[in-house]
Parts: C-alpha cells; sequence; structure tokens
C-alpha cells in the first residue's frame, strides 16, 4: 500500500481519475433511457458499469497480480531471497493477487461505488449487492488460483506475458463478457462452462441488472466452489513442483 | 547439544546449459561449527556460490548429504530456511525499490520472518548502528548506492538474529570502511551469538581477518580445509622456486611439474612457478631435469605470501 501513497502527486490523481471516471459512468448512466434500460436488463446503468468495471479489475489482479510482481523479482534477484526464506510460495503467490485486489478495492471501486451510492438511482438492494460481491469474492479465489499457476509457469519458462493476450481472448470471447453466451454454438457454450469467469460473471450480473442466468444459480455456484477445489490442488500441484524444479537449476532469468 | 551447526559430506552438483555439463561441485565436503566463521575462498566459477546455495536450500545436490542446524537441507528445508540468515550474491537490487530501507527491513522481518513490529525496529537500529547505516535507514531503497545496497541486504540477513548464516561475497561494492565494519560485525556476531558464519570471498586479507578456518576450492573440490592458523602455517612453511623463463617446452615443463615434492606449478608470462615445501630439496631434481635436456635457466627461490600461495594453489590447479 505504501508503493502506492508514496508518489503524493500521481497518488491524488488515481484517486481524483477514480472518481472523474465514477461521475463519467453517472452521466453516461443518465444519457441512456432509464426506463428503457431498466425494461431491457433490470435496473440503473450505473450499476451495470460499475460492477463491470470491479469484475474486471479484480480478475486482473486474480490472474496477473503475482505473475507480474515474480517477474519483477525474478529481474531484481529478489525472488532469491524469498525462496531462501521460511515462507510458503503457494501463500507467497496468492498474496500478491490478494493485495492487488485490495489496492483495486480502496483506490478504484470504493471511489466509484461511492459516486454511485451518493447520486445513482434504483441502486440494487443490498442483499443483492451481497451476492455479488459474493460471487465475485469465490470468482476471484478461483481466477486467484489460475494466477498462481501461471506463476508456476512464468518461473519454469522465465516469461509468459503471451500467456496475458491469449487469456484475454478466451476470457473476452468465451465466457459471455462480449457475446451472449445463449446465441453460442454448442461447442462454444461447452467451453464456456468449464471458464470460471462465466459463472462469476453470469452470476454477478444476475444480483446486480437481474438478467436470467445461463444455468440455474445453483449450478453455477457450484461449478465455481468445484473449480475452487480443482484449480486450488493443481496451483499447489505446481507450486512444489516448481520448487523442485527450481532447486535443480536454480532461479536465475536465463 | 551437537556443535556442528553446517556438516556437507559428498556434494556433487552439475549445470547443464546448452548440452554441456559443467561440474560445480565434485565431492565437496565441509562444517561449519557453532561461534565460528568459515570463509570459502575459491576463483570465479570455483563452485563457492553453488555450495552456499545448496546450504540454504536454494538448490538441491545431485549427491551427497548436507544438514543445517541439525535438519537435511533435502527434506527439512522449511526447517532449514526458519533458522538461517542468508545474503545471496547480486542481491542488491532485491528489495522494493518506493519503499525506505527501514520499511523494506520491517516487510521482510514481519512479513518472512514473523517478527513483531518492536523487535524487529529494535534489530534495525543496532544494525544500522553497527554498520554505520543509521541515516541511510530513512532513504528510499532506490536511492541507496551500490554499496549501501549491499549493506542492506547484509543487515537483512542478520535481522532474525539467525544462528547460521550464509553470505556469498559479503563485502563486495563496500567502501573500505564499511567493509571492515562488516567484518568487524561477522567476526563478534559468531562469538557473541555462537552463531555459525560461511562466508565466501574472494579476498585473502578478509578471510584472514574474519575466520576460524579457511576453505579453498576450486573446480568444485575442496584444495585447502583448515584453521586460519593452519594455513599461516603451511603458507610460512611454503616455498616458491621462479623459472625465468618462458616457451619452455611442454615436455620439460611436466616433467618439473611432476617432480616430488612440487604442491602445484602455475605457468606465467614470465616462466612457471612453483610452490613447495622445501625448495632445496626439490632444486637438484630441478636443475637435474634442466640439465639433461641442455637448458640452463635462471632460477629464484622465494618464500610465498598468503595471496601469492592461494593464487598459485587455485591457479596451479587450473593447470594440472
Amino acid at each position: 500500500m505504501k508503493t502506492i501513497t508514496r508518489y503524493k502527486m500521481n497518488f491524488i490523481l488515481e484517486v481524483l481519475m477514480s472518481f472523474v471516471w465514477g461521475f463519467g459512468l453517472l452521466i453516461f448512466s443518465f444519457v441512456i433511457d432509464p426506463a428503457r434500460f431498466a425494461s431491457s436488463i433490470g435496473t440503473n446503468y450505473f450499476s451495470f458499469l460499475i460492477v463491470g468495471i470491479a469484475f474486471q479489475a479484480y480478475t486482473g489482479a486474480a490472474v496477473w497480480g503475482s505473475p507480474y510482481e515474480v517477474q519483477s523479482e525474478l529481474t531484481t534477484g529478489q525472488v532469491e531471497y524469498t525462496f531462501a526464506s521460511p515462507v510458503k510460495m503457494y501463500y507467497y503467490m496468492l498474496s500478491y493477487s490478494i493485495s492487488q485486489a485490495l489496492i483495486g478495492t480502496v483506490f478504484d471501486i470504493l471511489p466509484m461505488f461511492t459516486i454511485g451510492a451518493i447520486f445513482a438511482q434504483n441502486l440494487p438492494s443490498l442483499t443483492s449487492l451481497l451476492m455479488a460481491l459474493f460471487s465475485i469474492i469465490l470468482t476471484f479465489l478461483v481466477l486467484s488460483q489460475l494466477g498462481v499457476i501461471i506463476t508456476c509457469l512464468l518461473l519454469i519458462f522465465k516469461n509468459v506475458s503471451a500467456l496475458n493476450s491469449f487469456l484475454n481472448f478466451l476470457f473476452q470471447v468465451a465466457t459471455g463478457m462480449l457475446v451472449p453466451i445463449q446465441f453460442m454454438p454448442k461447442e462454444l457454450k461447452a467451453l464456456a462452462f468449464v471458464i470460471p469467469l462465466t459463472h462469476g460473471m453470469d452470476l454477478t450480473r444476475h444480483f446486480v441488472i437481474g438478467s436470467n442466468t445461463i444455468w440455474s444459480i445453483e449450478v453455477e455456484f457450484s461449478a465455481l466452489v468445484i473449480f475452487l477445489i480443482l484449480l486450488t490442488l493443481v496451483a499447489k500441484f505446481s507450486v512444489s513442483y516448481v520448487e523442485k524444479k527450481a532447486k535443480i537449476e536454480g532461479l536465475s532469468l536465463a | 547439544m551437537n556443535d556442528t551447526a553446517v556438516e556437507a559430506k559428498g556434494l556433487y552438483k552439475i549445470y547443464k546449459t546448452g548440452g554441456k555439463e559443467v561440474k560445480a561441485l565434485n565431492g565437496v565436503s565441509i562444517d561449519v561449527k557453532y561461534g565460528e566463521v568459515v570463509s570459502l575462498l575459491g576463483p570465479n566459477g570455483a563452485g563457492k556460490t553453488t555450495l552456499v546455495k545448496i546450504l540454504a536450500t536454494l538448490l538441491v545436490p545431485d549427491d551427497g548429504q548436507a544438514r543445517v542446524g541439525g535438519y537435511d537441507v533435502l527434506t527439512q528445508g522449511h526447517k532449514v530456511r526458519k533458522i538461517i540468515g542468508y545474503a545471496g550474491q547480486d542481491s542488491e537490487r532485491s528489495a522494493y525499490f518506493r519503499l525506505t530501507a527501514r520499511e523494506n527491513l520491517l516487510f521482510f522481518a514481519r512479513a518472512f520472518h514473523g517478527i513483531s513490529k518492536e523487535e524487529a525496529n529494535k534489530r534495525i537500529e543496532e544494525l544500522a548502528i553497527a554498520f554505520g547505516f543509521e541515516s541511510k535507514l530513512d532513504s528510499y531503497f532506490i536511492a541507496l548506492s551500490g554499496g549501501e545496497k549491499q549493506t542492506f541486504v547484509i543487515i537483512r540477513s542478520l535481522i532474525t538474529k539467525p544462528k547460521i548464516v550464509f553470505m556469498d561475497e559479503p563485502s563486495k561494492s563496500l567502501d573500505p570502511v564499511t567493509a571492515s565494519r562488516v567484518r568487524k560485525y561477522i567476526k563478534e556476531y559468531a562469538k557473541n551469538f555462537n552463531a555459525a558464519l560461511l562466508v565466501t570471498t574472494h579476498n585473502m586479507l578478509e578471510a584472514e581477518e574474519i575466520s576460524n578456518k579457511v576453505v579453498m576450492i576450486n573446480k568444485g573440490k575442496i584444495l585447502f580445509n583448515g584453521t586460519s592458523e593452519e594455513m599461516k602455517s603451511f603458507v610460512a612453511r611454503t616455498e616458491s622456486i621462479e623459472i625465468h623463463k618462458n616457451n619452455i617446452e611442454e615436455e620439460i615443463k611436466l616433467q618439473i611439474m611432476h617432480v616430488p615434492g612440487i604442491i602445484s606449478a602455475v605457468e606465467k608470462d614470465s616462466g612457471i612457478s612453483l610452490v613447495c615445501k622445501d625448495a632445496y630439496e626439490v632444486l637438484p631434481s630441478i636443475l637435474s631435469i634442466l640439465k639433461s635436456n641442455g637448458r640452463r635457466l635462471p632460477i629464484s627461490v622465494g618464500s610465498t605470501t598468503l595471496e601469492e600461495a592461494f593464487k598459485v594453489i587455485v591457479g596451479g590447479d587450473k593447470e594440472n
């Protein structure tokens, strides 16, 4: 957190920009005819936007928070000190995703949400917001396992930045982010089902804007829990494998 | 309690790079007792860093066993990491640039080692005073000079008051005053805390000043392992014979190098430098070889210094 607040001018501008974004989204949501919007997807557009942005921020933190930080540590040599310290590597990698999510919450999401809470109309009920938050946290936990796995790949292959483009493409095309799942061919629908983000986004949209879920709520929550268990196992196995491999070959970027 | 803090037996390590195999350690055995500073000396690529990394659980050996603080480095790595301090080579960028030195030290002490804030702060102050680092504690890490960053790395390795410390070339890039403070502190630390320190260095004088024991290593093999006194005695009893002539035929060189009593030999631009225990004992054999080959070359006899002995021993190993 200190590294964010250290440079005062940059910090003030960052927070200011979050408010500017919040107001921008608010104005945008007013421009859209609320009645028309509500009749098509349930509630006001501001909620839709702010949840979308939050989801994007948390997805980025979960999947890329750890790999980016460890990549930097590989460059500076800090990763060696970490490996010689009594920290559990799995939790160490996970902590980077969580810290990035906390930073995003404090400096980006909360300012925007404050604008919404003060000025926007027809915000979702507290229960809906809490259910949306629960969906986001569950999805975040699932995706942060993916972040741990990508970090392990990074430690093996030293550079995995191309995975970023690939996953972005996959997330945007096959999760219903841009194209509604309902309109997809059954093969793509099957692919969408095995991507945790699909369920997280679908559930969150349901709770915030009242859209219908693709599969039943129970199925989607169950899918997320199963993904969490499976990916946690894979992530822990990957960390154990990488620790062994690093100790045979060393921890250099070469 | 067992007084041996670090014990390694028959360590082997081979790196495979670009289809080639490089033997970094070739049957290395070493031990460090509590209250002792052991200096690991050797040229670049001798295997010093590999040995330290194996002991710090950063690498696994291909063969051999090592125990640190009684724990097996292979099967009890986490326990080893809890009791050691580690200052790696080329670690001077290994901290958060946008935090101050103090904030970095606090972070590592608390997040990585679970030390309370009060204890960590107290320790930071103590170490900063010992190393003359007080004025730099609140500087951003990025603003520290190379030597100051290296001092930070040394302080970080000692922040938990570890009973076993591994330092890979700690005095590298330090100014003479700080290097002297570091040497003094290392020596006192081992004594006051009954701690075991394994320190790699290229600096013979440093090794002599801080060590209870000196281990010379080259090409993954231990060339000398003994106390500083034994080493001094070894060197004091060592004499050098210089044959001042370049372009000596290979056959003659080989004959000379294999004369009984020659400890090591190294070829220099000006001729051959031989190390032996008693020059007057081996000289007749050398003169006989030269005479039988029809050569009359200028020869001088002298005593070797610690640094020369190191160069000659390591160099001789290279030659042979």
